[in-house]
């Protein structure tokens, strides 16, 4: 398990992140600038916090106050960097066998041969990294990471700088890889799509700070606030106000059966309609931002619009064909401006079927369970 | 830190090779008996002369002398910071009284060697000059002399050339070089009309001279001395006195080194 | 033709090449990798018997050197001559040489990419990053300073002089030999010990141009 809480100061960027990542993988998310490499940088001792303390399964890797700070060889931290940083000058043998100094040579020889194969790489032992390919370098960055057997494993944004298609390749590689490793992992990326396939724990860090961590979905589903949601792609953000809360008397937009037991639990006014909202509401009263996931939209046939909570009717405004989906823009009848329009992934087998285009009236319905309550960001900005 | 050692190790390699002495190929010793060894640093127009004289000390002495040459200035400096060098031979008493004054001599080991002799000499491919005066002509464009900051020969050459009243007009005709014999050579090589030079070094085939009037300057005399931290004071004063008297004189006096008095 | 100015000039190019490499590279390393008070003094310093005549470093190192100097009294009481010897000459070229290794080194290293080392300290301690994977990919411009060293160290004058003087046999050098020669207006030795200089220079540049290039 790894857990810190530091500061480091670089030419006017505050870094200042704190986290407890339990074993397995976590991702560290969030967009160019946010301080993710700088925090790896932090973590694995190449640069030192001028406050703060970092904690590896117990062991004390860095202590501020008490002047602790161990070197970045010692602290059975692997790392591996966007580029791979791979040695030129020593072969694919000689890259996965230099964290292994000191250790008799038979031994150095059994497991570089070990990595080799986990890795697939077998024939390319002799090889220098000159002569392999983006993935083939890229499995020898993370070989020389594993081979120390370390604690805590760091990649940073390991699959940038490969094409799609290896891309895809190799990450399923990489999970392969990291369910044999029974150590922490913690995994930078600015690809909302990659932390989500790799990680079970994402941290979201903006402005060097964590804004919100927990188990994947949790924070996907759940953003603690805009800031938040917006990076998580929670894009649909809107303001109303709260009419009730839980069990309260007072009707909801439109029909009153609801599909699944989970009971609207209150009711929040918004652009003229009363939307049924899962969870717990602050007072009525409040006003309060709330988001939906534009997967989570639904369009809905005019002829069930009646069994629906929060169907709202309008048109689409414009679509953007994604090739495996659509993007579309629609905007409820009497919004008044483009501020208020909402976003909506449709797969491309409902476009065709419901026939949509700009311009066609449609129905959409809110799911109660997937409307979710943003804390307000203080005005501090920092956030939690 | 095993490579860090290392490197450490290598840096302490090297300095100790600068303690070791380089295999110099030791001079044809004499078995059994080791010679005593002068060190003599001389001014640069000592050379010639000193060359000849030396292996004659050296057989009746039964010693070695190393001979070193220079400008007598920097000669000067090396020798007030502990250069180790038995016999100081200097173009000019005022250094050798520097040295005096600084106690790196001993006081009484100073002798006269000679009085230096300046000459002008031209090109023998070109019409001689017979005086100083001659220099203020229009188709003498550029004189060469010793540097009158440092070089004594180059301080009287300035000294007769105001004496002279030709300064004025002489000066920007002027190239100075390092010393007598460099002077010498922007003639040898044709690249001044004239130089104004010690006597010693004028004697080459190329060159013609005319003795300057030795009233027109103060006298440079050129002086000898033993210097403190000589450990064979005795020897280095027999040196000395080897090069002024009996068997010395004939050979400076070829040179043109001559001591006051003779011609 | 003398053979010893020859012999004493290659022993004193190999040493002050050996002497500058290995404090050259130090510094250069200091100079490129660590932050400190006074760095740009030191590299000013380094520089300085670039830009100084060769007489004034002469000088300052014979104020230094001599017996009444500061480091030149301790050195005598242990009986270790300095001045007017062989070790005059290779102190006067490992100075001469210093800056021009410093600076193809300093090159060298600014070159390695920083992310490589960084990736290499993450596995082992910094000296031995140093050896293993700094030197390695920078050795091309710490051989480029090596031979400048050497060439510098063949053909050093005015400070040598100043330094160690021009003793035939004992601390007469390559340079000083020819120069003796032409005060002595003997031209024949000295074209001969000049060709012999370049002669040096040549084979020597002809040996690295063999080497082999390797890219990384």
């Amino acid at each position: 398990m790894l857990e810190f809480a530091f500061e480091y100061r670089l030419d006017g960027f505050n870094l200042a992140p704190a986290l407890t990542a339990d074993r397995g993988v976590t991702a560290l998310y969030g967009p160019s600038g946010a301080g993710k490499s700088l925090t790896l940088l932090c973590l694995v001792g190449l640069r030192r916090p001028e406050r703060g303390w970092i904690r590896l399964n117990g062991r004390t890797l860095f202590d501020a106050a008490a002047g602790i700070h161990v070197p970045p060889h010692l602290r059975r931290v692997g790392l591996v960097f966007q580029e791979y940083a791979l040695f030129p000058h020593l072969t694919v043998a000689g890259n996965l066998a230099y964290g292994l100094r000191g250790f008799p040579r038979d031994e150095v020889r059994e497991r570089v041969e070990a990595m080799l194969r986990l890795l697939r790489l077998e024939p390319f032992g002799n090889r220098y990294p000159g002569e392999l390919s983006g993935g083939q370098r890229q499995r020898v960055a993370l070989g020389r990471g594993l081979i120390i057997q370390p604690e805590l494993l760091l990649l940073d944004e390991p699959f940038s700088a490969l094409d799609q298609m290896e891309r895809e390749r190799l990450r399923a590689e990489v999970l392969e890889l990291l369910q044999g490793f029974g150590g922490t992992t913690v995994l930078v990326t600015h690809n909302l799509q990659e932390a989500y396939l790799m990680a079970r724990q994402v941290a979201v860090i903006d402005g060097g700070r964590i804004l919100q961590a927990g188990p994947r979905d949790e924070v996907l589903q759940h953003p603690r606030d805009r800031r938040v949601a917006e990076h998580v792609g929670a894009s649909n953000i809107f303001r109303g106000v709260v009419i009730s809360q839980a069990d309260a008397p007072g009707g909801i937009s439109r029909g009153t059966v609801v599909a699944d037991e989970r009971a609207a639990s209150g009711v929040i006014a918004w652009h003229g309609e009363r939307l049924a909202v899962s969870g717990p509401l602050p007072p009525p009263g409040t006003a309060v931002e709330f988001c939906i996931r534009p997967e989570d939209v639904r369009l809905v046939w005019p002829e069930s619009t009646a069994e629906r909570p929060n169907v709202l009717r309008g048109q689409i405004t414009n679509e953007v064909e994604r090739g495996t989906d659509y993007l579309l823009r629609f905007r409820m009848d009497g919004a008044a401006s483009e501020a208020g329009d909402i976003e909506i992934h449709c797969s491309e087998h409902l476009h065709y079927l419901m026939d949509l285009a700009p311009g066609k009236a449609v129905w959409i319905a809110f799911p109660p369970d997937k409307l979710h309550v943003l804390t307000p960001v203080p005005d501090t900005g920092v956030a939690g | 830190m095993a490579r860090c050692r290392l490197y450490f190790l290598a840096l302490c390699l090297a300095i100790s090779l600068l303690l070791k002495p380089a295999g110099i190929p030791a001079s044809q010793a004499v078995p059994g008996s080791p010679r005593p060894e002068l060190v003599v640093a001389a001014a640069s127009d000592l050379m010639l002369a000193l060359r000849e004289i030396v292996p004659l000390f050296e057989q009746k002495h039964h010693a070695r002398v190393i001979l070193t040459f220079g400008a007598t200035g920097q000669l000067t400096q090396q020798i007030q910071h502990g250069a180790p060098v038995d016999v100081f031979f200097a173009a000019s008493l005022a250094f050798v009284e520097e040295l005096r004054a600084k106690g790196a001599i001993l006081a009484d080991s100073v002798e006269t060697y000679a009085r230096g002799q300046l000459v002008l000499a031209t090109h023998r491919d070109r019409p001689p000059l017979a005086t100083l005066r001659d220099l203020a002509q229009n188709d003498v464009r550029r004189v060469a002399i010793a540097n009158p900051a440092h070089a004594p020969y180059g301080m009287a050459a300035r000294e007769a050339l105001i004496s002279a009243g030709v300064w004025t007009q002489v000066q920007p005709k002027l190239v100075y070089g390092e010393n007598v014999r460099q002077a010498l050579q922007f003639l040898e090589t044709g690249n001044v009309d004239a130089a104004i030079v010690a006597l010693s070094v004028a004697q080459v085939p190329d060159v013609r001279f005319a003795p300057v009037d030795p009233n027109l300057h103060r006298p440079i005399i050129q002086a000898a001395a033993v210097t403190t931290r000589s450990r064979q004071p005795d020897l280095a004063r027999a040196f000395i006195h080897f090069v002024i008297g009996p068997q010395g004189r004939p050979v400076m006096k070829r040179f043109g080194f001559l001591r006051p008095g003779e011609s | 033709m003398e053979l010893f100015p020859i012999l004493l000039s290659l022993r004193v190019a190999t040493l002050s090449t050996i002497l500058a490499g290995l404090f050259g590279i130090g510094l250069a390393w200091l100079l490129t990798h660590r932050r400190f008070p006074g760095r740009t003094l030191l590299e000013s310093v380094v520089v300085l018997p670039l830009v100084l005549p060769p007489t004034v470093v002469g000088f300052y190192l014979l104020l230094l050197l001599g017996r009444s100097g500061p480091l030149g009294a301790s050195l005598e009481a242990a009986g270790l001559e300095i001045v007017f010897t062989w070790r005059a000459a290779v102190i006067a070229a490992t100075v001469a040489s210093l800056p021009l290794v410093v600076k193809a080194v300093q090159a060298a290293f600014e070159s390695v990419d920083p992310r490589i080392e960084a990736a290499a300290r993450t596995l082992r301690p910094a000296a031995s990053v140093f050896l293993t994977v700094t030197l390695p990919l920078a050795w091309r411009g710490i051989l480029a300073g090596l031979i400048l060293a050497f060439a510098r160290g063949m053909g050093e004058f005015g400070i040598t002089l100043m330094l160690a003087g021009s003793i035939p046999g004992r601390t007469q050098t390559l340079p000083l030999a020819i120069y003796d020669a032409v005060q002595a207006n003997d031209l024949a030795q000295a074209n001969a010990l000049a060709l012999t200089t370049i002669g040096i220079v040549t084979v020597l540049l002809f040996i690295l141009s063999r080497l082999p290039r390797v890219r990384f």
